[in-house]
């Protein structure tokens, strides 16, 4: 008789105690919320638990209601549904390009158009549902929600879009050659930079527009990478799924409207993976080796985050094959990921030890970052604060009221509870294979990089960005979890809870204020980084006209950044000590009395509203004036040549 | 004739079929390239309809073409080739990492400009497009990739219902012209724009800066700059009040003077104060008040269209 191998020996049902698992992680974590307030500390376990118990409740009653949602799915014909989705799309666009941009009405009914094609996706029979119909519904939502923020906003939208075209991308146009950037670490990773120039000049237009026909149309196309992904691992129905629930993620729009190189790591991101999956399905033609390596390089010369989120996913889809034997699923066709890991890793560090970042380089620089990280502000419920640049903060703001803090993360907690019920769904024999099995792991894995490091003041590696890449396997086990839904639970708990799930999660994704960056649903709370024309004037006008060398103007964030960024003149943030404003040359906008300005305060980042005469006060010379916009100066200052 | 009887025809030339798509991907770099080589001078329109393609799929197309010339699995693999859908989502995501990797190419070896690098990627996109059609002929005809194949596979069934498939090529018509009218919309810039007002002083070197509290004084030249560019041609007064400022406000106030101005072609204007006050009752506090047209009789912040002010201490 043949001995057991490490899989034989695998529990039977090894979901099961998966499941169980989750359930006790959710026990353990529940008491973290007499600790803290914060509100992913105080959601993340219930939904957790909750989303095992509601697996475990479905496999125990298993076969009591096998397949039954699936044989009272709708058989009307797909194309009128179709065609009365893209009559919603027409007039979404028409009714934002009317009402000057992404209002909330606007948002609201493109989270009713998302539930639409959801709905589509989820309930339509197998004859109705063309994929084809359903793709360009996804992409249409997807264009006219990104461009509605793009083409309405005048300037850019977001802090970092500002250094990447204003600063990189117009010193290479101007000078035709990567040596205007040489001394930034983008030297190495000028893919983005060089995209936009090439594009810019081709069609002949400025750098902004370059960048919304090149990147803004690739970012929704992107999406069909993941539907190529869904449908090597499932069928076309839940490959469709996770192609919706990933486009309408609010991060994922974030980087479709705050479009710089992070937003092309997203693309090469998934290219990568399109093409790990197919290894992972035994795909292991040269070709297939090529495509993650040549994704891999591209990502490492676009972005350092983006590359380095890659190598965590290529390691631990390593590192899971490498345990294949001890795992449910069948691993002994899926190709190895050691050979790509081990190349991309051996560029990314060659490329890094080169990159010029500070004084020295990027990989040295990282280590020693990573070093002072640890010993300095690692320490249990050590929380990372909102950082005003936008790029860190595991979760959202503090001091924005509770209610509004769960309303805007509604979308994400809609999602993971239906992540928990895929992960837990994975390691079913029947469902488990190399690429599922990887999938999972590398969520957790991510998840923990987004969020278990920053429990412990963590946020070297800049956790913000992480979620849209994290949303590509979250997305995929998303429809695992719908799909388990649909042939495991009562069809009335089935359909009530996809209809909620349906209705939940666009809506509640489009209103996200990471998504929303141009124009935040709850503005009161989040800052709003785009501009109109009168603070885009007054930034061009101080800039033309202040003296060459000049003490720095003080004026809101995110406002600042862009005096800053666009080469302006040097800007900090408004200071409040004692309740005054005292600084020599201020900028007032209305903005800072009606939205979410950030100030210091003390040594602080506070959102606060401020009148226009704690800015720009009576005593002081008011020089600038555009209806919206003024600039004043102490009459004592001490700024000029 | 059937279609086996063709794909066993011995002729060396791809069979159309087989070939259309990486035909005229090649084609389209070449037309792109030359185009663009002859600076024909095309309105932005036909730049962006013949850049887009060239930018985001053409070249990224070529190369997966080049790598997976089969329609579905091949020896030793146990999954399909990518599909149609697969293979332009690949592409998108290649030219993205094409086109700026010959450009940081062509950098190397001379410089960021447009017509080598578009040249060089229409070279890219022969050579993979060729390395594609060798591959595609060495196959078997029925293992080649055909993008007629997932093409007719689409269409199939259109024909079925007419009602509703007429109904829904109404509905993405109307829906893509209410999105091209939004476009149109939110793109219009044709409104009143943004009208600026503002003091300049003689700086350190000569130039116009904005003015600092250094370069206001008793004896200093106010170069008060209203800039519109929405509106070139209008007329705009400038009121110069003074008045002393006290803890219950401003009093003795009185007017200095008024200046009317016209905006340039650039929608510009200026009108310059040559201050020479009198020593007196401090501080002073000067304001330019700003006026569309003439003026109202008593001129005040509230009812001017800008306003700014300067302190004399």
């Amino acid at each position: 008789m043949a001995s057991a191998t490490p899989r034989d020996r695998l529990p039977a049902e090894p979901d099961l105690l998966v499941g169980l698992a989750g359930l006790a992680i959710a026990v353990v974590l529940f008491p973290l919320r007499f600790l803290s307030g914060q509100l992913f500390i105080q959601v993340l376990p219930p939904v957790l638990g909750l989303g095992s118990l509601v697996y475990l409740v479905g496999r125990v009653r298993a076969g009591e209601y096998e397949r039954a949602i699936e044989r009272r799915r709708v058989g009307v014909d797909g194309r009128v549904v179709a065609g009365l989705t893209a009559l919603g799309i027409g007039g979404l666009a028409l009714f934002g390009a009317t009402a000057g941009g992404r209002t909330t009405t606007f948002l609201l009914a493109s989270g009713l158009v998302g539930t639409a094609i959801l709905a589509q996706i989820l309930f339509l029979d197998d004859d109705a549902l063309g994929p084809g119909l359903v793709l360009g519904q996804l992409l249409a939502l997807a264009l006219v929600v990104r461009f509605t923020a793009l083409l309405s906003t005048p300037g850019l939208i977001g802090v970092d879009s500002w250094t990447h075209l204003t600063d990189y991308a117009a010193a290479i146009q101007t000078t035709d050659s990567l040596s205007a950037i040489a001394d930034v670490k983008y030297r190495t990773a000028p893919l983005f930079h060089v995209l936009v120039v090439i594009a810019a000049d081709a069609i002949g237009v400025g750098l902004r527009a370059a960048t919304y026909v090149s990147m803004g149309l690739a970012l929704p196309l992107s999406t069909l990478l993941l539907y190529a992904i869904g449908t090597l691992l499932f069928d076309r129905r839940w490959a469709l799924l996770a192609a919706g629930l990933f486009v309408m993620a609010d991060h994922v729009i974030r980087w479709g409207v705050h479009i710089i190189p992070t937003s092309m790591g997203l693309v090469f991101f998934l290219g990568a993976l399109a093409g790990t999956t197919r290894l992972l399905a035994g795909d292991t033609r040269r070709a297939t080796y090529a495509i993650v390596v040549a994704f891999g390089i591209a990502t490492a010369l676009t972005h350092q985050i983006s590359a380095f989120i890659l190598l965590v996913v290529l390691g631990v889809g390593a590192v899971v094959g490498s345990l294949g034997s001890v795992l449910p699923g069948d691993f002994d066709r899926a190709g190895s990921l050691w050979p790509v890991f081990a190349l991309v890793t051996a560029f990314v560090a060659a490329l890094w030890s080169i990159t010029p970042y500070r004084d020295s380089v990027f990989a040295l620089e990282l280590l020693d970052t990573v070093d002072r990280a640890i010993a300095t502000s690692v320490g249990f419920l050590n929380l990372a604060g909102p950082d005003p640049s936008g790029a860190g903060g595991a979760s959202s703001a503090a001091g924005v009221p509770i209610d509004i803090a769960f309303a805007d993360a509604l979308g994400f907690f809609a999602l993971f509870f239906a992540v928990v019920v895929g992960t837990v769904a994975v390691f079913r024999r029947r469902n488990a294979t190399p690429a599922t099995v990887t999938y999972a792991a590398a969520a957790v894995v991510l998840a923990t990089f987004t969020f278990g490091l920053p429990l412990f003041g963590f946020t070297t590696f800049l956790p913000g960005r992480w979620y849209a890449f994290m949303y590509v396997p979250m997305a995929l086990l998303a429809a695992l979890g719908c799909r388990f839904a649909v042939r495991r639970l009562s069809p009335r708990m089935a359909m009530t809870g996809l209809l909620v799930f349906a209705l939940v999660v666009p809506g509640a994704m489009a209103i996200n204020h990471k998504g929303t960056p141009d124009s935040p649903v709850f503005d009161q709370e989040f800052p709003t980084y785009a501009y109109d024309e009168t603070e885009l004037s007054a930034v061009e006008t101080v800039g033309a006209t202040r003296p060459e060398v000049a003490d720095p103007i003080y004026t809101d964030h995110p406002y600042r950044t862009v005096f800053e960024r666009s080469g302006a003149t040097p800007a900090n943030m408004l200071a409040v000590e004692d309740g005054e404003i005292v600084h020599d040359t201020v900028v007032y906008r209305q903005y800072q009395s009606t939205g979410a300005p950030v100030v210091l305060v003390g040594n602080e980042s506070q959102t606060r509203r401020l009148a226009p005469s704690e800015v720009c006060r009576e005593d002081m010379h008011r020089l600038y004036a555009n209806g919206n916009v003024t600039v004043c100066t102490g009459i004592d200052g001490i700024d000029g040549a | 004739m059937s279609d086996r009887t063709v794909q066993s025809s011995p002729v060396a030339l791809p069979r159309l079929a087989s070939s259309i798509d990486v035909a005229a991907v090649v084609l389209l770099a070449l037309v792109g390239a030359i185009l663009f080589s002859l600076s024909l001078g095309l309105p932005v329109a036909a730049r962006a309809v013949i850049a887009v393609p060239l930018l985001l799929f053409v070249p990224g197309y070529a190369v997966v073409a080049a790598l997976y010339p089969a329609a579905r699995r091949e020896n030793g693999t146990a999954v399909d080739s990518p599909t149609a859908i697969e293979r332009g989502a690949l592409a998108v995501g290649l030219s993205l990492f094409v086109v700026p990797l010959v450009g940081v190419a062509v950098d190397a070896v001379w410089s960021l400009t447009l017509v080598p690098v578009l040249d060089t990627v229409a070279a890219v996109t022969i050579a993979a497009g060729v390395i594609a059609l060798v591959r595609r002929e060495r196959l078997p005809a029925g293992e080649r990739f055909e993008v007629t194949t997932p093409l007719r596979r689409a269409l199939a069934g259109t024909t079925e219902r007419p009602k509703t498939q007429v109904f829904l090529i109404v509905a993405v018509l109307l829906s893509v012209a209410a999105v091209g009218a939004g476009g149109v919309v939110a793109t219009d810039d044709s409104g009143q724009g943004v009208t600026e007002f503002y003091l300049t002083t003689e700086g350190p070197d000569g130039e116009q800066v904005m003015a600092t509290a250094e370069t206001i004084g008793n004896e200093s030249v106010h170069e008060l700059v209203v800039e519109s560019p929405a509106r070139p041609g209008a007329n705009y007064t400038v009121v110069a009040r003074t008045g002393i400022a006290t803890d219950r406000g401003l009093v003795e106030e009185r007017t200095l003077g008024r200046t009317s101005l016209t905006l340039g072609d650039g929608g510009t204007g200026t009108a310059t104060y040559e201050l020479d006050l009198e020593r007196g009752d401090r501080p002073l506090e000067l304001t330019y008040l700003l006026y569309e047209g003439e003026p109202p009789a008593e001129p005040s912040r509230e009812n001017a269209v800008r306003w700014l002010r300067v302190r004399i201490g």
